[in-house]
């Protein structure tokens, strides 16, 4: 089952900046989700009106793809250093 | 040499079957070997920086790890490009000296890809460091 991430971890650490946060994504996934089904009649009716001209497809299908996008994302990780400056991006 | 391989030449050997035919089998044999190949579960990109010695020193360092889900997952949300926006990205992608066309990649295809990325290994290496891309399992 594809589940998306659940925490994001975001490290800066140079001379200006000290960031160390585990950022809660499943609280954005919950507000995403509300926002999406508020949304989905208008959707609908988007999907309907670009169908003859071939984007109401994509618009449809583009939905489960952002999700599956998104749910790839996990374990992706992003570590740059350097003397004095760390950039660490991690998705579990 | 795997079983199979030796029982098809020691029946070539014995005159049971024919060349071509062994060839076939052969070949068979290959296809069966990369259908059991694993697909990697991640590409990583790892830049060292080295010093005289070629060993590894502080520096700029680099270590970067994608999911190959998120390379299948990108390549299906190209297909879901409609037709009429291609032309622009095929122009878009020529201007930055990419002669890609995204129509040729087809999600059927994917698994393939990713299977044989699974050989993928790149060592360049430089006075000043060492890249390497690689995929894990």
């Amino acid at each position: 089952m594809n589940i998306p991430p659940m925490l994001m971890r975001l490290k800066i650490i140079n001379s200006e900046h000290h960031i160390n946060l585990w950022l809660p994504l499943f609280l954005v996934w919950i507000v995403l989700l509300v926002i999406a089904i508020a949304l989905s009649p208008i959707i609908c009716i988007l999907v309907l009106i670009l169908w003859p001209l071939g984007w109401g497809e994509t618009l449809l299908l583009a939905g489960p793809a952002v999700y599956r996008l998104i749910c790839s994302a996990r374990e992706l990780s992003i570590d740059i250093r350097q003397p004095g400056e760390i950039v660490q991006i991690y998705f579990k | 040499m795997g079983n199979n391989q030796t029982k098809i030449l020691e029946m070539l050997a014995a005159g049971k079957i024919s060349v071509a035919e062994a060839d076939r089998l052969l070949s068979l044999t290959g296809t069966e070997k990369q259908e059991n190949k694993k697909s990697p579960k991640y590409l990583r990109v790892q830049i060292t920086p080295l010093n005289e010695d070629n060993e590894a020193v502080g520096g700029q360092r680099v270590n970067v790890r994608v999911p190959v889900s998120l390379m299948r997952a990108g390549i299906k949300l190209a297909s879901i490009i409609p037709p009429s926006a291609y032309n622009d990205v095929d122009a878009a992608l020529k201007d930055k000296g990419l002669q890609i066309d995204l129509r040729d990649i087809k999600p059927e295809n994917i698994e393939e890809l990713i299977t044989a990325l699974g050989d993928l290994e790149v060592n360049v290496e430089d006075k000043n460091s060492r890249i390497q891309v690689f995929t894990e399992f």
